[in-house]
Formats: structure tokens, C-alpha cells, sequence
């Protein structure tokens, strides 16, 4: 949706025609449920976080001065939400596997459901799209982040670090680990397979 | 070597760097290899699917903002003198209506009709001959009715009116009215339904209009007009 609509349907709304938040849903929707999709890897949860997104963007509308685009807003409310999801879910766990990569950057992460194919099979794009969407589920989740938001979705470390708080020297600390890992993931010898067998 | 690979990926390399690094991996198939497997892995990023909205999502976020009423957050409690300024400008607006009503209905009216192939883009205004009340009409062969829409606001310094309703997502910059002799009008074309609509005037003032045939309550202490299109 362009940035002008948004301003004007976000003028609408504030003056009092709440229904008009429609077309910001209906604009915005599947950026902010893809990212989600993405980030948390559960339709269930996407949907719950992408509704409760919506529904806090409209309560804070006011605090939203337009600096930024209104699409990079939603999308920062969306990412604090996944991060709150995870930290809930963190606390009946001892350790993390953050914690545990941020020890030691060459920990075994896959090393347990490591995919073992016959490397006489041809392997196809999809076959390969796929597995890369069960190792992103795998990843801990803020390595799935940089790597959905920078390497998915095309936004930049500035723009990530601005939407997180994060610097941007971390950002890429941790993206070029998730390229190492998701690459011994699916490039290794352990799992048979090379470029060339994916994508000739 | 693996901190030169991570600045390649991240663009930190300058002219001279990449060219080096790329030089020293095209020497060592080891290398080669790693470089493509990255570049591969880059490239099954871009193929992931993008994931499809459930169905009635917008419905079911719109159904629980409707439940919190107007939310403290965006809108001050309306004072009573406006609510009062509202409805004297409804009033009004309806007097004067009737009024150009009246003297319309003594005029032919010549709404240009169109093809069934323009008629395909919906929501669309088009240039018009005359003036008129709501007045529908439509094409041979085609799906859609014309609708043209009248609206004549009560301030008379107004320099923009548009019309926002469910057949544009609501957006009050999709669909602007045209003055015509102090009265502002619009044709629409739209396929058969019911539709809820506000006239926009300036940008920033919404009114509900004051001669539609029905009106809808919006959920939110306002009405809305409502449309029927048939063929």
C-alpha cells in the first residue's frame, strides 16, 4: 500500500472513522502475518500475533508521528511481539540456545535431526525451500530473525537495528552465523548434498 | 578467510576487497565451493513462500476494535457543543439538498454511459454532463451500475470533497467528487451490492449523506449512508 493512502486512512481514523482502519488491515496484512509466519514458524501463533498487532497500532495510533512509514511501524510491533512470545516461552528453559551460541558459535545446533538423504536423489528447489523452512524453525529465534528480516525480506542491518534496538555490528555478528550454520545445515557432507545438486 | 566471507555477504567489501577475495576463492575449489553454497543458500531465502492471510482476518480485528468502543487513546470525549455543530450541519445540509433536488429534478440528465470494458475498473469517477441526485444506471450487457452521487456541503468554502465507503477500502484520496454548480458530484461504477459510504470534505471532515436513503449504524456511535446497488 503506499505510504500516502496509509497517511491519509491514519488521518481518517484519528478523526473518528474507525472502520477506515480497514484498509491499513487490509494493506498491511500480509506483511505483517508473512513476517510472523516467518519468525515463529506456527500459523497459529502468526495469526494470534498479526491480530494483536492490528489491535495495538490501533490503540497507539496517536503515539504514531509518521517519522517512519507506517509499514515499518506495524512490522516493529510485530517483531517486540514475537520477542515477547519468546521470552515467555524461555523461562522454563535453563538454557538457551543463544546463550549456548553466543559460548560457543560452533555448537552443534542441528547436529540431533540432522536430515539424512540419499545422495543418489536428485533434489529438487522445493525439496531444498522446504528444508531450509524446518532449519529456520529449528534456529533459535534470534538468529531466525536476522536472517528472515535481512535476508528474506530484504531489510537493512540499519533499519533492523532501528526496529530492535540492536547495534549493527551485532546484527551482523549474528547473521553470519546463521549463514554458517543453515549452510553446514544444508550444503554439508553429512547431509550428501552440494550447490550443485540443488541448483545445478 | 571467514571474516572476509562475512563481509562479502554483508557488502563491506570495497571494489578492490571483492575483487581480491573473489580472485583468491576462484583459486581454491574449496573455497569455490563455500562461496556457492552460500550464494544458494541466499538464493532458497528468496523462494520461501509467502505464507497466505487466513480468511476473515481483517473481519475478526476490525469485530474486536468494534467491542472497545472508542479507545482513549485516539480521541478526545467529544464535547457537546460539537455534537451539536454536527447534527446543525446535518440539518442544514438536508434543507439545502432538498432544495437543489428540487430544481434538478426540472433538468434532463445526461449521464454519459460506457462500455462494459470501462465498466470493468470499478470505484472510478468519471466527467459528467449534469448534475443530479443519486441516479443509477447501467450498460448493456454489463455487471456494474453507474451511480452518480450528489453533495452539496453546508460550508460553502469547502475546496475538496470525496467519497470514502466499503467499495474503496474507506480511503477518503481514492475517489474525489467534482463541483458543478455549487453542488459536488461524482459517478461510480459499481457491481450489485450494498454498500456504506461518507462524504469527505476537505480531507478531514466526514459527513454522512444527508439524502441516502438509508443509513447504517457504524458500530462506533456514528452512521453510516448506505448504498443499493442493483441492476
Amino acid at each position: 500500500m503506499a505510504a500516502h493512502n496509509d497517511e491519509a486512512i491514519v488521518r481518517a481514523v484519528r478523526n473518528g472513522r474507525k472502520e477506515a482502519f480497514a484498509g491499513l488491515i487490509d494493506g498491511h496484512k500480509e506483511s505483517v502475518y508473512g513476517t510472523l509466519m516467518r519468525l515463529t514458524g506456527d500459523p497459529q501463533v502468526a495469526e494470534e500475533l498479526a491480530h494483536e498487532t492490528f489491535v495495538r497500532a490501533y490503540q497507539n495510533l496517536k503515539s504514531f508521528r509518521g517519522e517512519s512509514r507506517f509499514s515499518t511501524w506495524l512490522i516493529q510491533i510485530a517483531i517486540n511481539l514475537a520477542r515477547d512470545r519468546v521470552r515467555e516461552h524461555r523461562r522454563n528453559k535453563t538454557v538457551s540456545l543463544e546463550a549456548m551460541l553466543e559460548r560457543d558459535p560452533d555448537a552443534p545446533v542441528f547436529a540431533e535431526r540432522r536430515l539424512h538423504c540419499n545422495p543418489l536423489r536428485e533434489v529438487s528447489l522445493r525439496d531444498m525451500v522446504v528444508r531450509l523452512g524446518i532449519a529456520l524453525r529449528e534456529l533459535p529465534p534470534s538468529y531466525r530473525e536476522i536472517f528472515v528480516l535481512h535476508h528474506v525480506q530484504d531489510i537493512s542491518y540499519e533499519d533492523i537495528a532501528a526496529l530492535t534496538g540492536d547495534s549493527v555490528g551485532s546484527l551482523k555478528v549474528r547473521a553470519h552465523r546463521v549463514r554458517k550454520l543453515l549452510r553446514e545445515r544444508l550444503f554439508t557432507e553429512a547431509n550428501h548434498l552440494t550447490p550443485e545438486d540443488v541448483m545445478g | 578467510m571467514e571474516a572476509l566471507f562475512a563481509r562479502y555477504f554483508d557488502g563491506d567489501l570495497d571494489d578492490r576487497e571483492a575483487q581480491d577475495f573473489l580472485e583468491k576463492v576462484g583459486s581454491d575449489p574449496k573455497l569455490e565451493s563455500e562461496l556457492r553454497s552460500y550464494e544458494r543458500l541466499l538464493a532458497l531465502g528468496k523462494e520461501l513462500p509467502t505464507p497466505r492471510v487466513p480468511v476473515g482476518f481483517t473481519e475478526r480485528v476490525m469485530a474486536e476494535l468494534s467491542t472497545q468502543g472508542h479507545s482513549k487513546f485516539l480521541w478526545a470525549k467529544p464535547s457537546g457543543l460539537r455534537i451539536q455543530w454536527t447534527r446543525l450541519a446535518v440539518a442544514v445540509a438536508a434543507v439545502v439538498l432538498a432544495y437543489i433536488g428540487g430544481w434538478l429534478v426540472g433538468h434532463n440528465l445526461n449521464v454519459p454511459m460506457r462500455t462494459s470494458e470501462e465498466a470493468r475498473i470499478p470505484t472510478t469517477a468519471m466527467n459528467y454532463d449534469s448534475g443530479g441526485l443519486a441516479e443509477q444506471g447501467s450498460a448493456a450487457g454489463s455487471d456494474f451500475q453507474y451511480v452518480r452521487l450528489s453533495y452539496a456541503p453546508v460550508d460553502p468554502s469547502v475546496r475538496q470533497v470525496a467519497i470514502a465507503g466499503s467499495f474503496n477500502n474507506w480511503n477518503p484520496d481514492a475517489t474525489s467528487l467534482q463541483r458543478k454548480n455549487g453542488v459536488w458530484v461524482t459517478i461510480l461504477v459499481l457491481p450489485p451490492g450494498s454498500y456504506e459510504y461518507m462524504f469527505v470534505e476537505d480531507g478531514r471532515r466526514w459527513v454522512a449523506d444527508p439524502l441516502a436513503a438509508r443509513t447504517r449504524d457504524d458500530g462506533f456511535g456514528g452512521v453510516n449512508a448506505v448504498l443499493d446497488v442493483e441492476l
